[in-house]
């Protein structure tokens, strides 16, 4: 009888093969390269579930603070040096559950830091047994877990290094991008969860009063501490702020420095950005979340955002390229690529100031009503490349899109119209423009 | 004020070790399937690697050859235990592992779209089941079944996740 491969594969990683079946799988191992091939595969499911299993075991666990040894200099005695790399590569491999005494050491490497923050650092290495809650009153630090996750902290925040893979925000600003190896890190509030499946996302407790978590790539889960329960994924360009009691709204307007990968929440603007505020006409209430997803949606306002290879949308990974100079240096805003089927959503952009505003139209279809009604071509030009995600970062198209403008002579809101003027009638032909981009500059 | 602790070796081993340690845990698994033991000998490995970083130039295929080195010594070391392979075939598998990785991180990343199809019991199962220091006589004995009927059960769970990710791979391929 011909041998169930599967199951004398699944049955040699669990050890429990007679010494028969041990040689025969070894054997034919040896000679056939489709039953190798076989065999590997079983092997990395189990290592990717083992991997899941760890990161949902941990999301759950409760861990004792392990602070991390420094590692010494090359120079140090081999003695000291080994124990050093041993309680590194412990804590690495995320299996430490000893403290580390001989020395107080830091849970974290400092990549960068201001010089208030340094102050922070070097206070909390002096006394790291004052429960180890680190504190940042000024400044703005980035600092690398053992576990390869990146942490952008700006003041004022308090927080706690559990494990490399677990982080307590007590309250404060924070900004994870976790990686690959980081999948399944931790970033826990007094009162929500949030599991990092592999990306880059924000979380601002400043406020007692809510959360905000932001994602700018990738995918989070959010989690009410206290019962346990999931309340939302959130993906790229998805937010949300979790008030107490469960209560949740939109997150409408993130601003970013481009440059620096700040970021805020919140009603009020930087005062340097010309655009004040962006909303729209999908209501927001607990029903159409659901019934519209996008409405986690953020549009991200980046004041001077407007650049070669700038992103384009919120959701997206989509690039603007051939930019050309009158844009350059612009403020702009991330609508969401989403909204390109959205025939009846309007945008109302408020305006801090006279600006020029600019809209930038798919070329390949009619240019909107409202568009052609309100702004003036400038005959000047743009590209969009697009990045779908299944295409890891490779441009699969290169669409033009025309520039209009329209010279806005006071401050006050504006009301911008759908990519497309109407429903479809025959949803099977039916190709809507590329969802339109905004910029807005100064009179000059 | 300097920065107490600059951008240093820590931060750079790290960073260099973190690319490659879910690629370095598999080509060990792909030599010594035991989970246990794979552990064991990483822990060997890490050490080396942080031992002697500071002189390497391109850190992948070193820690590869690290890795590589260190696993066959501890195969040699076991080589009269009962169902360890020996080393010539582990070195096979190893080669055909390197060979086949990005294939295998692809594989991998389809898993998680793959165990959210899953319908939600199912799911809870699987994860269960490979959760550090779960025995399958308890987790039989709490659903009420016996091993061999959990085993067929989580085989049968292994086999639609195959289908899944072979799938997956494929719409991405010709996407």
């Amino acid at each position: 009888m011909k041998p169930d491969w599967h199951d004398l594969i699944q049955r040699s990683f669990a050890g429990s093969l007679s010494d028969a079946e041990f040689a025969l799988l070894q054997e034919e191992l040896r000679r056939n390269d489709s039953l190798a091939t076989l065999y590997l595969r079983h092997l990395h499911l189990t290592i990717a579930l083992e991997g899941h299993a760890s990161a949902r075991a941990e999301s759950t666990a409760h861990f004792e603070p392990v602070p991390i040894p420094h590692p010494p200099s090359p120079r140090r005695s081999p003695f000291l040096f080994q124990i050093a790399a041993a309680a590194v590569l412990l804590a690495l491999l995320g299996t430490a559950s000893l403290w580390f005494r001989a020395k107080p050491t830091l849970p974290f490497a400092v990549l960068s830091a201001s010089p208030e923050a340094s102050a922070s650092v070097e206070a909390y290495r002096q006394h790291p047994a004052a429960s180890r809650e680190f504190h940042l009153p000024q400044g703005h630090l980035v600092v690398q877990v053992p576990s390869g996750v990146r942490l952008e902290l700006s003041a004022p925040a308090r927080l706690q290094f559990l494990t490399p893979m677990r982080v307590r925000v007590l309250s404060g600003k924070i900004t994870a991008d976790v990686g690959e190896r980081g999948k399944g890190f931790v970033l826990e509030t007094p009162q929500y969860r949030i599991v990092d499946l592999g990306t880059r996302f924000g979380v601002d407790a400043s406020n007692p009063a809510h959360t905000d978590v932001v994602v700018f790539s990738g995918l989070v889960q959010v989690y009410e501490q206290q019962s346990g329960n999931k309340l939302s994924d959130l993906r790229t360009g998805e937010a949300m702020r979790v008030k107490n009691h469960r209560r949740d709204s939109r997150i409408l307007n993130v601003w970013e420095q481009d440059a620096s990968s700040q970021w805020q929440t919140g009603d009020q603007a930087p005062p340097h950005s010309l655009i004040t505020k962006v909303s729209d006409s999908m209501a927001a209430s607990e029903e159409n979340l659901q019934r519209w997803p996008s409405l986690r949606n953020f549009y991200r306002i980046v004041p001077q955002g407007m650049r070669e290879g700038a992103l384009a949308f919120s959701d997206e990974e989509d690039q603007w390229a051939d930019v050309p100079p009158s844009l350059l240096g612009a403020d702009q805003v991330r609508t969401f690529s989403i909204d390109r089927f959205n025939w009846f959503m309007k945008l109302t952009l408020s305006l801090s100031e006279p600006v020029d505003l600019f809209v930038f139209i798919d070329q390949r279809h009619p240019v909107p009503d409202w568009v052609q009604a309100d702004f003036t071509a400038t005959g000047e030009t743009l590209t969009l490349h697009t990045k779908p995600k299944q295409a890891h970062g490779r441009i699969v198209e290169r669409i033009p899109y025309s520039i209009w403008k329209r010279t806005l002579h006071a401050p006050g809101d504006l009301l911008l119209g759908a990519p497309y003027p109407k429903p479809p009638e025959d949803r099977k032909s039916f190709y809507p423009n590329r969802m339109f981009g905004v910029a807005a500059k100064r009179p000059g | 004020m300097n920065l107490p602790e600059p951008a240093d070796s820590h931060a750079l081993f790290l960073r260099q070790y973190a690319a490659q340690e879910v690629a370095l845990h598999a080509f060990v698994r792909s030599m010594l399937p035991n989970r246990e033991e794979a552990t064991e000998v990483m822990q060997e490995i890490i050490v080396v690697l942080w031992q002697k970083f500071a002189d390497v130039q391109d850190f992948r295929p070193w820690a590869f050859g690290v890795a590589r080195n260190i696993t066959l010594r501890h195969l040699e070391r076991r080589k009269r235990d009962r169902h360890v392979f020996d080393s010539a075939l582990a070195e096979r598998l190893a080669d055909l592992s390197l060979e086949q990785e990005t294939l295998h991180r692809r594989e991998r990343e389809a898993l998680e779209g793959c165990l959210q199809k899953l319908p939600k019991p199912q799911r809870d199962l699987v994860l269960c089941a490979y959760t550090r220091g779960t025995r399958m006589e308890t987790l039989a004995l709490e659903r009420n079944q016996t091993p061999m009927a959990l085993y067929k059960l989580l085989q049968r769970i292994r086999q639609a996740l195959l289908l899944c990710i072979q799938r997956t791979t494929r719409s991405e391929e010709t996407a």
